[in-house]
């Protein structure tokens, strides 16, 4: 065999034949290599890339946590918010200890007249003295005033004199809080046997047939085992504003989740049937939508509230009548998209009918961007109802959020916290709905896959 | 493009027609309100009801037509309301040949309720036309700013910035401005001036409200003209106009900021009208005496005449705004052919 001369890449030369070479993968079959990565599914990569986005994380964990605090507060808040409490009113919030004036339950007064009467100049009728601190004592035009802070919860659950009724005595004696006897001296004296009592002392030289002069712990008088603490502050009725808020806003989810799945079902079919069918049924549903969404949100929830009254259905109903048309729309779209795709157009060779075309081929696809841009709709309809409540167009007297925010607007100028606090709340939470609902849409949408 | 416009508008046309003659039944349906005052005024009222074909007018009770509306007894006179379609077509009538929508019943008794919104609009345009002035340059500014800077601190601060106030409520910020400004600093008014307030107050009064209305709008423009921008900036014809040796400067302004227009200039004139009905809760809130308080005003004391002009108003504005802004993409860029075939 004769050997051909070669020159190989440095230049140096050798001689070889075919016997030289030999086939590496004669007897070996060739497969094509197993991943040794996991499959994912188009759910699981959305999911990945929504973690990714970490604005988006930190908003669905607020979310989360509000709706846990909305669910959670109503139960373990020992307050009452279904009665009025008048002499809890307007309580200032309080979070931290006193001392430190922000957020812990002292209120200034300015300009208050010197009572000549009491220790340091302040009307224990309306203050309780001992708890407040003198700022300023001026004297002007000749009358003395004085500028002092105190705390409302001394001066509303504190220690003050007080005249008790013979019968709310008479119940603490039969409960065997306290007793009252009578001395060698013939003298009353007043013995405290259990910590329950609110009765710390008694001034006998006021009694008469029905009623007595008592020193009373006032929370345990009005029934509080503790010192209570609103960190949100009372309103005018006496009720916790904290507990309120998420009451409400437990109300507006719950109300907002409704309607949201029944908009959500209803504009599915109608967009979906529109948009399969097309020709004029199409044209048909799409001139009816295009003349119920010229009529604005505020003039068919007027005009149903004038017709049918002011009740919860009617109001959903207004709501819902509105609330379908961005679902269907978008399903329309979707069905359009995909109802001219080699793979439908295969399918109906086939002989497929039209209930498999839809369920099997076209609805899979179309669901999860019909979805995440529907989920937007609960939180833009929390904020239609609390602005409509705040309008005095919504659920009057039900316990939804705009409503107990639109009642605290009257305390605006007095008692801001009031409507500061719960407002905080629904911002809270719709900055991370929105926050949230870029973050799912950017995840399922297909077209920015890899681009970050 | 013409015919486009004409099919657009005349669409509209049809949808506001269809929308204002089921309000009109709808309201026509309701149980009729007596106007307030005395017999006398009560009979001009019922008497210019009867000249404008809404209220029959007898001098004997008519069982056939159910109970009867009023009797005056001076003139012992029975007023009955005319069946509801027939009181349509009189209304169209009117509407038609003498701009006559109706007459107040409450708000002020024998007023037409046309001359009550002429009194009412040019407050609610006037601060519409100022939060536009202050907004548009504002939010294309930062905007522009923000794409410039694009993943850099400044861009976050914006975007997040603009992220926030789009989330919070209207009427949380209005609440907040009128608390801060008004009740804490003192620096504006709490309340709408009355016209008679001195210059300084009426002038200061402007500043809630059209802060309040711009900042929606600011955040709008400011996100949509960078979403616009940062697509434009990686686009192939700016790296040539770079490549061909313009500077930075030259190309952003010449080629960039021209083409991200396109979509910033209709959304513009939409809101300019679409804006006009957002004011409803600003000018419940503040007492501004505009159109949109009229609204909640006409609907407390049940003004059926006004409210169903007020409703025509918010449904035109609505409608109008719809037909500006798909008209406007076909004048400013004309490549879209909007509704065009194939």
């Amino acid at each position: 065999m004769t050997k051909d001369k070669f020159v190989d890449a440095n230049g140096v030369e050798f001689n070889a034949s075919a016997d030289d070479f030999e086939l590496v993968q004669l007897d070996t079959k060739i497969h094509d290599q197993k991943f040794d990565t996991k499959p994912t599914t188009f759910f699981k990569d959305a999911l990945r890339r929504f973690g990714k986005n970490k604005s988006s994380v930190v908003g669905a964990i607020i979310i989360s946590l509000i709706v846990l605090l909305a669910i959670i507060v109503p139960f373990a808040s020992p307050y009452d918010i279904d009665n009025s409490h008048p002499s809890e009113t307007l309580i200032i919030p309080k979070l931290f200890d006193k001392g430190t004036g922000f957020w812990d339950g002292t209120k200034m007064v300015y300009g208050q007249p010197y009572d000549e009467n009491s220790e340091n100049g302040i009307n224990p009728s309306l203050f309780n003295p001992s708890s407040a601190v003198i700022v300023n004592d001026y004297v002007k035009d000749g009358v003395r005033y004085l500028d002092f802070r105190y705390d409302v919860y001394d001066s509303t659950y504190g220690l003050r004199k007080k005249t008790l009724y013979r019968v709310e005595i008479e119940k603490y004696i039969e409960n065997g809080w306290c007793k009252i006897e009578k001395n060698a001296a013939g003298e009353y004296v007043f013995t405290k046997l259990s910590d329950k009592c609110p009765i710390e002392s008694m001034d006998f030289s006021t009694i008469d047939d029905s009623s007595i002069t008592a020193e009373v712990i006032q929370y345990k008088y009005l029934g509080y085992d503790s010192m209570p603490r609103y960190l949100f502050g009372t309103d005018n009725l006496g009720r916790d504003v904290l507990k309120r808020s998420f009451v409400g806003l437990r109300y507006s989810l719950i109300f907002a989740i409704c309607i949201a799945t029944i908009c959500f079902v209803f504009g599915l079919v109608w967009g979906s049937v529109s948009g399969y069918f097309g020709g004029n049924l199409d044209l048909f549903l799409e001139r009816f939508k295009d003349i119920l969404a010229g009529v604005p949100l505020v003039v068919i929830v007027t005009l149903f509230r004038l017709h049918l009254g002011d009740r919860l259905w009617v109001f959903a109903l207004a709501l819902c009548i509105t609330g379908w048309m961005g679902t269907a729309s978008r399903a329309r779209t979707q069905f359009y998209r995909f109802k001219g795709r080699e793979y439908v157009l295969a399918s109906r060779t086939l002989g497929a009918s039209d209930t498999r075309l839809i369920f099997r081929h076209i609805l899979p696809n179309a669901m999860g961007t019909i979805i995440t841009s529907s989920v937007l709709m609960v939180p833009s309809l929390i904020f239609t109802e609390a602005t409509l409540s705040y309008l005095g167009l919504g659920l009057n007297g039900s316990n939804s959020f705009g409503n107990i925010l639109s009642e605290n607007q009257a305390f605006l100028q007095t008692y801001p916290m009031l409507i500061v606090l719960p407002a905080i709340i629904i911002s809270l939470l719709m900055i991370s709905f929105n926050l949230f609902g870029n973050g799912l849409r950017d995840a399922f949408n297909p077209s920015l896959k890899g681009s970050e | 493009m013409w015919k486009y416009i004409l099919k657009r508008v005349g669409l509209a046309l049809v949808t506001t027609i269809i929308i204002l003659s089921l309000t009109f039944i709808l309201m026509k349906m309701l149980p009729f309100q007596m106007p307030v005052g005395n017999d006398r005024t009560k009979y001009s009222f019922f008497m210019t009801q009867v000249h404008e074909g809404l209220l029959y007018i007898s001098r004997r009770e008519l069982p056939k037509m159910g109970d009867y509306v009023w009797y005056y007894p001076d003139q012992r006179i029975y007023f009955y309301q005319v069946p509801i379609m027939q009181q349509y077509f009189s209304w169209v009538k009117n509407v038609v040949t003498e701009w006559n929508w109706g007459t107040s019943v409450y708000i002020s008794p024998n007023v037409s309720a046309i001359a009550i919104i002429g009194e009412r609009l040019p407050v609610s345009i006037l601060i519409n036309i100022y939060s536009v002035i202050f907004s548009v340059p504002l939010g294309i500014l930062l905007g522009v700013w923000a794409a410039l800077k694009k993943n850099k601190p400044t861009d976050h601060i914006i975007s997040t910035g603009v992220m926030i106030f789009i989330s919070i409520p209207s009427f949380v910020l209005i609440t907040l401005f009128i608390l801060l400004f008004g009740y804490t600093t003192h620096w504006v008014p709490t309340q709408w001036p009355s016209p008679t307030a001195p210059f300084s107050e009426r002038f200061l009064g402007y500043f809630i409200p059209v802060i309040c209305l711009s900042f929606g709008s600011i955040c709008g423009y400011a996100r949509f003209t960078r979403a616009e921008l940062c697509e434009v900036m990686s686009s192939e014809y700016l790296l040539l106009a770079r490549t061909k040796g313009l500077t930075k400067r030259q190309a952003i302004i010449r080629h960039a900021l021209r083409n991200a227009m396109v979509p910033i200039v209709p959304s513009i004139l939409a809101e300019f009208i679409g804006i006009l009905g957002g004011s409803m809760i600003l000018e419940n809130l503040y007492g501004i005496p505009g159109i949109g308080s009229l609204f909640v005003t006409a609907l407390n004391l049940k003004d059926y005449n006004v409210l169903l002009v007020d409703m025509a108003i918010f449904t035109t504005i609505g409608l109008l705004a719809g037909v500006v802004l798909d008209i406007s993409y076909g004048f400013i860029d004309p490549r879209i052919r909007m509704g065009a075939k194939k």
